[in-house]
């Protein structure tokens, strides 16, 4: 329906010049104003004719074209109906305001606030132009009837015009119908509510009920009236009643609503669109240049909001450099420590304060790694600020100096130290080549070289190397010396006086070759240590046999020594000194123990073997030479010998079961351990033994040197001699063979070392060393690994010696040894 | 504690030590035998060395560590042991 549309539109324009040019927002959309004076409307007026001419019909094809109005008559407020409703619609209050028209405006508003609700629905459901052609129908009756009523007034004057027939039919008609509703006031105004509902139910059927509609309108406005009018009569009623208001919010009314077309360029209504547009928009630029009494323009101003300053602060953000440097380390250390944290947190807590020094230095140590040379400057400058707090220095400095670390540190250290000092001369003990310090100014090594250069033209000699005395010992006399196991730098020095009258406890200390200056380990004795081994098995405990006769074993492991075991508490202890102590590997026993155990030897005869269990030290005889018993034959008596000490002891070096005892009657015995009652053989020797040694390379033979001056030369199986040395008028006191060479042995006396080389001569000593004026050798060891000797004398100096210029023998050292006693044997019998 | 006097005043004592300086962990002197001005320098400087040593053994391997740092020039010896919360420095004079 194109047509339709179009006149819709048309009304739409103008509608829509109305809105633009009526600036001002109506906020209550049901409220009307009759506006626009005479003028407007006549302005209007050639166009109402043609509208009048045109059909309107709605979507569903009825006809719903605005009734006009009764008839135009001239000067008549009737022209335009349409026009005028709907500038009624959206005039504002630049209107001028009419009587008629205000009242109209109150019972138009009136009518329309009554029947807002009757045709709510109606206007809602309808579609917008559907509305306002219903509001422009519905306002007309009121008009009308207002109109009607004023005319009537005048009445009979504007009723017979040149109208349509149709209004002069609806005139009639309504006529009769007020006519017939005046009478029923009272009955129809309790049927507003129903009719109300009427409507309501009515919606649907829109045609139909046009007219009802209206009439319906006209009733209510009539009773409007008349309850105004009665107003005076039930005030007193409903004012007790209470009336129940409610308001509710209509639905959102649009009052304009033009939705844009579009339009092909192709369509046949395109060119007829397009002079619309056109026509259009010469108007709207005629709006600013012509027509100014059609348009108003209206300024509005909105309230600019006042401004306010306002002002915050907050704290300065401190911004801190930070760098890091992540080496190699670094990350590894992170990655260990956060492994280790979980376990690590329960040991932190219950320690006490000295840990978060200990962590502060910690990371102190960490952050200082990235420290730059500019960092360096500042610690010097904090160096000489914090060196006048001494009281947290001191004690930072217990705690450091407590640490074992520290301790360890001070060992390296003066290790170090005496290296230096010492270079040269431990290089030659320990065969090393003396390297030259090329930077010292003084060079000594060339001096002694020169000495010695001179001296040790070929002949062998003893060269001194190093000297183990410290002031601890200076002045005590050594009596014995023995060599750890393991490690052939430790030597134990027994230092005591049991000769002299009084007994005063005697000293035993360790050293470490690595530093002649002061020993590792220093203890005490109650009383003159005699004899001192060490084990094989448990390295690190010593065995001590004493001048009173106790036998104990130490631990030096630690830097403070602990006794182990004593014999004090024993009661078959010895009361005799003891005069040598040995560790020895027992053999198959039936306990089964595997430990080596201290055997020591003691003058009151008995040859004991101690054992170490739990907390007893207890012994058991090995061999008891206390009391001899001479069995005489002829008489069958028992005669008890003199009690024989025994001085001196050696176990085989592969038969652990057998052993050589020296006596100080003069013979000796070869025993079994397991047999404690008799020897297996005895040695002819006429005089106290003062030392038996086994060969280390051959299992035959062992060495024996008496006070008798003379050294003899045993093999097993002979029971004297093989070969006899003598070359001093002394007491040989000891004799030793070298672990080096087969056929090397050393012996002393209290003057003079002798090196014997069986293989350069039987007859005279090799090597004879006199020991320095004023002290006497008091003992001899040789040093395993190196061609040393240790002599220890009465001034408490144990003196490294190195044999020089003694060729050693060859690989066949066992052979050797063999062949001289073998020539030797052959030549004895 | 006793020993480790002991320890120290032999140290102090042998032929050419020069002197001896206990450095904390921060590189401030605890412990010293040599006047003010030379123990910070030494102090000081030792302490950056030791460090760049350490961090050199262990960037090779990170589960090395430095134990004993000796410095040898023409007229002296520094020795530095070093650990986790001091330093040990001993300068000596072994020609003496």
């Amino acid at each position: 329906m194109p047509e339709s549309i179009q006149c819709s539109q048309d009304k739409f324009q103008h509608a829509a010049f109305l809105l633009t040019h009526r600036s001002s927002a109506r906020s209550s959309r049901s409220s009307i104003s009759v506006g626009g004076g005479r003028k407007r409307r006549k302005s209007r007026c050639p166009d109402q004719a043609l509208r009048r001419a045109v059909r309107v019909l709605d979507v569903n094809g009825n006809d719903v074209t605005p009734l006009p109005l009764h008839r135009s008559e001239p000067g008549d407020v009737t022209s335009q109906p349409d026009r005028r409703l709907l500038d009624e619609l959206f005039s504002d209050t630049e209107s001028d305001p009419v009587k008629s028209s205000s009242s109209f405006c109150g019972t138009s508003g009136s009518s329309l606030l009554g029947s807002s609700g009757i045709f709510d629905g109606p206007s809602l459901t309808n579609d917008s132009e559907h509305s306002i052609a219903r509001l422009d129908t519905s306002i007309n009756p009121p008009i009308r009837e207002v109109q009607w009523k004023r005319d009537n007034v005048k009445q009979h004057v504007t009723e017979e015009k040149q109208h349509v027939t149709e209004e002069k039919q609806h005139v009639t008609e309504e006529k009769q119908h007020v006519t017939e509703e005046k009478q029923h006031v009272t009955e129809e105004k309790q049927h507003v509510t129903e009719e109300k509902q009427h409507v309501t139910e009515e919606k649907q059927h829109v045609t139909e009920e046009k007219q009802h509609v209206t009439e319906e309108k006209q009733h209510v406005t009539e009773e409007k009236q008349h309850v105004t009018e009665e107003k005076q009569h039930v005030t007193e009623e409903m004012l007790a009643e209470g009336l129940d208001t409610c308001l509710s919010e209509t639905d959102t009314i649009s009052t304009l609503d033009i939705l844009s077309i579009f339009m092909s360029e192709d369509a046949d209504d395109a060119e007829a669109l397009n002079e619309r547009n056109v026509k259009y928009a010469e108007l709207c630029k005629n709006r600013l240049d012509s027509g100014e009494y059609r348009y108003v323009e209206r300024p509005m101003q909105t309230f600019n909001g006042a401004l306010k300053d306002k002002q915050t602060q907050t704290d300065k953000m401190a911004l801190v450099d930070e760098g890091a440097t992540a080496s190699v380390w670094d990350i590894y250390d992170s990655f260990c420590n956060q492994n280790k944290t979980p376990s690590g947190e329960e040991d932190v807590y219950p320690e006490t304060t000295m840990n978060t020094s200990k962590g502060q230095e910690q990371r102190a140590w960490q952050s200082s790694n990235c420290s730059s040379f500019s960092t360096a400057s500042t610690i010097c400058s904090k160096i000489e600020m914090e060196m006048c707090e001494d009281s947290f220095n001191d004690y930072e400095l217990e705690l450091i100096m407590s640490s074992e670390s520290f301790q360890y540190s001070l060992l390296v250290m003066e290790r170090s130290i005496v290296a230096n000092i010492f270079q040269t001369r431990v290089a030659a003990y320990r065969q090393l080549p003396a390297m030259e310090d090329p930077d010292s100014t003084v060079k000594p090594g060339a001096e002694e070289r020169n000495e010695d250069g001179e001296e040790s033209s070929s002949s062998p000699t003893l060269e001194h190397v190093l000297t183990l005395s410290c002031k601890l010992t200076r002045g005590c006399n050594i009596t014995t010396m023995a060599l750890h196991k393991k490690n052939p730098d430790i030597l134990a020095v027994g230092y005591g006086d049991f000769e002299s009258k009084n007994q005063k406890p005697s000293l035993v200390c360790c050293w470490c070759l690595k530093n002649p200056t002061w020993p590792e380990r220093v203890f005490n004795c109650h009383s003159c240590v005699t004899s001192l081994d060490f084990s094989a098995d448990h390295p690190n405990q010593l065995a001590v046999g004493m001048h009173a006769g106790t036998v104990a074993i130490y631990d030096v492991s630690q830097y403070n020594v602990t006794c182990i075991a004593d014999s004090s508490d024993c009661f078959k202890k010895h009361v005799k000194p003891v005069w040598q102590v040995n560790w020895i590997k027992p053999a198959m026993t039936l306990s089964g123990e595997d430990m080596d155990a201290v055997v020591s030897v003691s003058e009151d005869g008995r040859m004991s073997k101690w054992s170490h269990s739990s907390n007893r030290f207890d012994c058991s005889d090995l061999m008891n030479l206390g009391k001899k018993y001479a069995k005489i034959k002829k008489t069958k008596q028992v005669l008890p010998l003199a009690v024989t000490s025994v001085f001196c002891v050696d176990f085989h070096p592969t038969d652990s079961n057998t052993y050589v005892v020296g006596t100080s009657e003069g013979p000796i015995h070869k025993g079994c351990v397991s047999n404690n009652l008799n020897f297996l053989d005895t040695y002819q020797h006429s005089l106290p033994v003062n030392h038996i040694e086994w060969s280390p390379f051959s299992s035959d033979v062992f060495l024996s040197c008496s006070s008798a001056r003379i050294i003899h030369l045993w093999r097993k199986d002979l029971f004297t001699p093989l070969l006899s040395f003598t070359s001093t008028q002394m007491a040989v006191d000891a004799v030793k063979w070298s672990p080096n060479c087969s056929t090397i042995f050393a012996a002393r006396n209290e003057e003079q070392v002798e090196i014997w080389d069986l293989n350069l001569s039987t007859m005279h000593p090799t090597i004879v060393h006199h020991a320095a004026a004023g002290v006497k050798v008091k003992s001899l060891l040789f040093t395993r690994g190196t061609d040393c000797v240790l002599v220890g004398d009465t001034d408490g100096q144990v003196t490294v010696y190195r044999i020089k210029n003694l060729r050693v023998g060859g690989d066949k050292q066992v052979d050797s040894l063999d062949d001289i006693i073998n020539s030797a044997a052959s030549s004895h019998i | 504690m006793a020993e480790v006097e002991e320890t120290l005043k032999r140290i102090q004592g042998q032929n050419g030590v020069q002197g001896i300086i206990i450095v904390n962990s921060e590189g401030i002197p605890v412990k010293t035998t040599l006047d003010n001005p030379s123990t910070v320098q030494y102090a000081g400087l030792i302490h950056q060395l030791v460090m760049k040593a350490r961090s050199t053994i262990r960037d090779i391997d990170p589960q090395n560590d430095l134990t004993f740092l000796r410095i040898r020039s023409k007229k002296n010896e520094i020795m530095i042991a070093p650990d986790k919360d001091y330093f040990l420095i001993v300068i000596q004079n072994p020609s003496d």
